[in-house]
């Protein structure tokens, strides 16, 4: 039914080999950026600040909702987060793609009773996110790559 | 003061056919050109003028529709004098001051010529754009750029309109900081003295989220009409206050203050308390001695965090109430009534390129009035965490993690159940060893964890549990395999082309069993099953209990990917776990369920299959999306879990709907105490929105409906009228709080509370909503868009 | 103007002279120069009245072929030079001062002045311009819509005044 190992012959693998990578996250709190990092290395880019393309990390924004109703038991919260990104040329810095996110959510479940293991419930859900929307992210670029955009 | 000056005085222009489609106001105000070139340098001052002399001591007389500009600034009069040194010009008769975005009328002023400083008489001025106006005896620009004001007025509302003004003795802006101040200012309401500061400071422009602080009129069946006046101190640049009186009709005043302080822009932090001697009304518990009538209600709160170096940040926070009703009976957002827990902590975190360490002390009050003992938290005196991650090209990685915390809790431990009677000491080493490689055609991650825990406890010789080891140790290795496959092909669906995957995973686990029964139970709790548990070793979450486990998970994900841009339309997946073993350990309270109860959780334990997880993410449009779960049993062919929804999010449009249905079978979620399990299906309905009806008319909803039991567990309505220069925001709520009972709805209550809220735009009110709750309630909905 | 500058002795040079003596007025035509003391006049035609004391009483200078009549003084030797430019200078000598009258130019230091009408008297260094030429006359030639417009420099030490500003 014609699917294919992605990667093997055809263009699933990521045409550019290089990309310099910029992020406003800074200091101890930057996972999502070596997330990404690590993303961009399994697909074969490695990150350079003389590639050709840069691109740029924004703030992620990370949302919060009650799914389940009422303070007995569990409840059921979703977490959604937001990566904002661009991609410039680094020749002249012309953006070839501005203002997109990438949006992931998860749930977990959370208890009243259990406020200790709330904190690590929670962490362990944004962990799996982030390595989620670093995914997505290499998606988009994929995308981008084989029509010629970048 | 000065007398009024027509609006097309001030620059002001009504909107004709131009009027954007989201303007609240009834036009806006624009400066003209210039009339006169600059000068060649800045310095330099050119004039134009009907005639000009010059005086034999060398001063300049020009007049006659007399224009000068200087820079940035302009000065239209009918005779302007500059003096033999060229450094000061005198404007008499009425005079125009301008400077970009700054308009000032008067009858006279002077204006330095070396300098940025200037001086208007009887004056009326108008900032541009952040739409504020008003006049004063004097209008002085200081050399720092700020403006000071002798008996001035200040609003942002349109030229015809007096809805409401600041009038103050002396206020002064300072346009590059967005905000005022004002000594001896009073708040007129069509013209009528509403309200009085003898010093208040107000922002000026949306640079600050924080609205001016502005009056909060509630209605709750309790407390009767609740009226709270914030007054605002302004201590010093980097601390200031807030002092609020509080007043509600059945309990009493109560007086309440902040105080906010920023040591630099790394480490802030506030300390706040609120105190109503003898509460007239109490919290109408049913039986006597627990209601807190006449008893003193206070709250103190301590927040402060930051950073000590690029590496190492600290956070301390401290709470404490007087009781656990506080937040029922006084917050003033359902947001802040929704407090579940009051946190203490002290906490400072290391994060190495390699190590992350983190130092803590952390307890919680929990909110829950009475609070019986087995449901207070444990403290951590203190916890000291230590995880370390190394990894090698090769894919191969190495974890460290340890943790050794010490648990409190002042309880009788007659009072709680054996599991949660013990304190003491548990020292966690839990080391790993992975290989993870993920090519973009697949990933493969075999792992090994050692989870060594040892404790050193103290059971306070509580009545069964004589025998029990005051040190046991338990090492259990945690096994498991992750594998998976990319698959992709080109395909094409109504019309336009996807990239579709197809992504079969395999995943296996092994956990030995290792008796925990009479382990504590300090931080752990059985998680119920979901598509994410699939994928992972633990049945637990904290680590007293590490759930046996022999299990192989096998699932396939397909995603369509839009073939231009790469961004995910459509998202399937389907999972289920084969057991190969019954799984042993369960949560320490198994002896005393009740048998129904216990037959499903040994059914539960002893299936061979868990059910087949379902779940279908669906971007239908740029908008519209549709979402469903469905966690099906084959082998009883039943339905344990489902939920729907359809959604519609265009915060910027400005509307946000969310459809929902969930159901759950009785007892699906195995977490908590007894009386913390649903007692019956969970079969509920909610629907939500947030709509921008127009510009001016927001709309905030919600509606809960308990299916099982015929009722509706939250009624949620929200509206915000805005206007150009106020806002006046109203939020009502029933809801139904089951007094931490989920097992029966007999002691169920149904509780109504109603806010009222005034925001005075051009104070740095932005109209946004102040209640956090609508984020919580509403998916999709946000803050700065309703 | 310089104190001596009254007493001094006018030159003129011209292209050609023609003399009215009952009129009183000798009248140079063709590129003409005048100077007396620190006083320097250019003009096409510059027609000197004598008072009936024989002395000079005015002069009046005419600008030609797109020029107009310039005229530059040194009042006294620690001011800088003061320079007007006008489609007709009259110098009135015995009260010592110039009308400057149709695109009328005056530089004073750092000061400059244009108008329909400027006038300037040398002892006091007073100006006084005015959009139209002549206070009552409306005259659509005397500089742009009938305004005055002035250049200052306000001289605080941090400014660099390049010298007087040329036109």
């Amino acid at each position: 039914c014609g699917f294919q190992l992605r990667g093997l012959g055809n263009s699933g693998e990521l045409g550019m080999q290089r990309i310099a990578l910029s992020s406003s996250e800074s200091g101890p709190r930057d996972h999502l950026t070596r997330e990404v990092r690590q993303a961009l290395n399994d697909a074969g880019v490695t990150i350079s600040d003389q590639a050709p393309r840069r691109l740029n990390l924004g703030n992620p924004d990370q949302q919060e909702t009650e799914l389940t109703y009422g303070d007995a038991g569990n409840q059921e919260r979703q977490v959604t987060l937001t990566l904002p990104y661009s991609i410039q040329r680094t020749s002249d810095n012309a953006y070839l793609v501005s203002q997109q996110e990438v949006s992931v959510d998860g749930t977990y479940y959370t208890s009243e009773d259990q406020l200790l293991a709330r904190d690590e419930q929670r962490r362990q859900l944004e962990q799996q996110l982030r390595r989620e929307a670093a995914q997505r992210l290499i998606d988009r670029l994929r995308a981008l790559d084989d029509n010629g955009t970048l | 003061a000065p007398d009024p000056l027509p609006a097309d005085q001030l620059d002001w222009q009504p909107w004709g056919d131009d009027r954007p489609s989201d303007a609240l106001c009834r036009g806006h105000y624009v400066m003209p050109e210039y009339r006169l070139a600059p000068g060649e340098t800045p310095s330099r001052v050119r004039t134009s003028s009907d005639s000009a002399d010059y005086g034999a001591d060398g001063q300049a007389i020009l007049h006659g529709d007399v224009v000068l500009r200087r820079g940035e600034q302009q000065l239209e009069a009918s005779r302007i004098t500059v003096n033999e040194a060229r450094t000061r010009a005198t404007l008499d008769g009425p005079l125009t001051y301008r400077r970009p975005g700054m308009l000032v009328r008067g009858s006279d002023g002077q204006v330095s010529l070396n300098s940025d400083a200037a001086h208007v008489d009887q004056a009326h001025y108008v900032v541009h754009d952040q739409h504020l106006r008003g006049d004063a005896n004097r209008v002085a620009r200081l050399e720092d750029g700020r403006y000071r004001m002798t008996s001035a007025t200040y609003t942002s509302c349109d030229p015809q309109s007096r809805l409401w003004k600041i009038v103050g003795s002396d206020v002064t802006l300072n346009r590059e900081e967005g905000y005022g101040t004002a000594t001896n200012a009073r708040l007129e309401v069509e013209d009528v003295p509403v309200f009085y500061w003898p010093w208040v400071r107000f922002p000026i422009d949306d640079r600050r989220q924080s609205g001016f602080l502005w009056p909060t009129v509630g209605f709750s069946g309790d407390s009767g009409l609740d009226y709270s006046q914030p007054y605002y101190l302004n201590l010093a640049p980097n601390y200031d206050a807030t002092i609020t009186p509080r007043y509600m009709v059945n309990r009493g005043a109560m007086l309440g203050g902040q105080f906010r302080y920023m040591i630099d822009e790394r480490n802030a932090g506030f300390i706040e308390g609120n105190y109503l001697p003898n509460d007239r009304e109490g919290t109408d518990e049913d039986d006597a001695d627990e209601d807190l009538q006449g008893e003193d209600r206070w709250l103190f709160r301590f927040a402060q965090n930051g950073q000590i170096n690029d590496r190492t940040l600290y956070n301390l926070r401290y709470g404490a109430a007087s009781d656990g009703n506080y937040f029922d009976d006084f917050g003033q957002t359902f947001g802040e009534k929704d407090t579940d827990n009051l946190e203490r902590l002290a906490r400072i975190d290391y994060a190495g390129s390699a190590w992350h360490l983190q130092a803590r002390a952390r307890g919680y009050q929990k909110m829950d009035y009475p609070l019986d003992d087995d449901d207070k938290p444990f403290y951590e005196l203190p916890a000291l965490i230590a995880n370390g991650r190394w990894s090698q090209p090769s894919g191969l990685y190495e974890e460290w993690n340890t943790s050794v915390i010490n648990f409190w809790r002042d309880v009788q431990s007659d009072e709680v159940p054996i599991r949660e009677a013990a304190t003491g000491t548990r020292v966690n080493l839990a080391p790993a060893i992975g290989y993870r490689r993920s090519p973009s055609w697949g990933f493969f991650e075999p792992r090994v964890q050692m989870m060594y825990t040892q404790y050193d406890l103290d059971w306070h010789n509580r009545d069964g549990a004589e025998g029990r080891d005051e040190t046991p140790d338990r090492a259990v290795p945690v096994y498991s395999v992750d594998s998976g496959l990319v698959f992709e092909r080109e395909a094409s669906f109504f019309g336009n082309d996807y990239r579709q995957t197809l992504e079969p995973r395999l995943y296996y686990a092994y956990v030995p069993y290792r008796d925990q029964s009479e382990y504590p139970e300090f931080d752990t709790d059985e998680q119920p099953l979901s598509y994410g548990q699939l994928w992972s070793p633990f049945r637990f979450s904290g680590i007293d209990r590490i759930g046996d486990v022999n299990k192989v998970s096998y699932g396939v994900s397909s995603r369509f990917l839009e073939g231009d841009s790469g961004r995910e339309r459509l998202a399937l997946s389907l999972g289920q776990s084969h057991y190969f073993e019954n799984r042993r350990v369960v949560d320490a309270q198994y002896e005393n369920f009740d048998d129904t109860y216990r037959d499903e959780l040994d059914y539960r334990n002893h299936r061979d299959e868990s059910p087949v997880i379902g779940q279908l993410d669906w971007q239908m449009t740029e908008y519209w999306s549709a979402r469903q779960a469905l966690f099906y049993d084959t082998n009883r062919g039943r339905t344990e879990k489902s939920a729907s929804y359809l959604r519609y999010h265009n915060p910027e449009g400005g509307l946000v709907l969310n459809l929902g249905y969930r159901w759950e079978v009785e007892g699906f979620d195995p977490s908590g105490d007894y009386d913390d399990r649903l007692g019956y299906d969970r079969d509920e309905y909610d629907v939500s929105l947030a709509w921008q009806a127009t510009p001016g008319v927001s709309l905030m909803g919600r509606y809960l409906y308990d299916q099982t039991n015929s009722r509706s567990l939250e009624k949620l309505a929200g509206v915000r009228f805005d206007d150009c220069c106020y806002g006046v925001e109203v939020a009502w709520r029933e809801w139904v709080d089951d007094d931490d009972s989920a097992n029966t709805i007999e002691d169920d209550e149904t509780k109504r509370g109603i806010f009222l809220r005034f925001v005075l735009k051009g104070l740095g009110g932005l109209g946004t909503s102040t209640d956090s709750y609508y984020a919580d309630a509403i998916p999709g909905y946000r803050p700065d868009r309703f | 103007a310089l104190e001596g500058d009254s007493g001094k002795p006018i030159q003129v040079s011209a292209d050609r002279l023609q003399i009215d003596d009952e009129a009183g007025t000798a009248v140079y035509t063709g590129d003409v120069h005048m100077a007396q003391g620190s006083m320097k006049l250019d003009a096409a035609t510059v027609t000197i009245h004598r008072g009936n004391s024989g002395g000079v009483s005015r002069v009046t200078a005419k600008g030609g072929g797109g020029t107009r009549a310039y005229i530059e003084q040194k009042p006294n030797p620690s001011d800088p030079l003061v320079r007007g430019w006008g489609n007709t200078l009259i110098y009135h000598a015995d009260e010592r001062r110039v009308e400057m009258i149709g695109n009328a130019e005056l530089h004073q230091g750092e000061d400059t002045f244009n108008g329909g009408y400027v006038q300037y008297h040398l002892d006091t260094r007073q100006v006084d311009a005015r959009g139209r030429q002549s206070a009552d006359q409306a005259d659509s030639t005397s500089g742009d819509n009938g305004r005055v417009h002035m250049t200052l420099t306000p001289n605080s030490a941090s400014n660099d005044n390049e010298g007087s500003s040329g036109q």
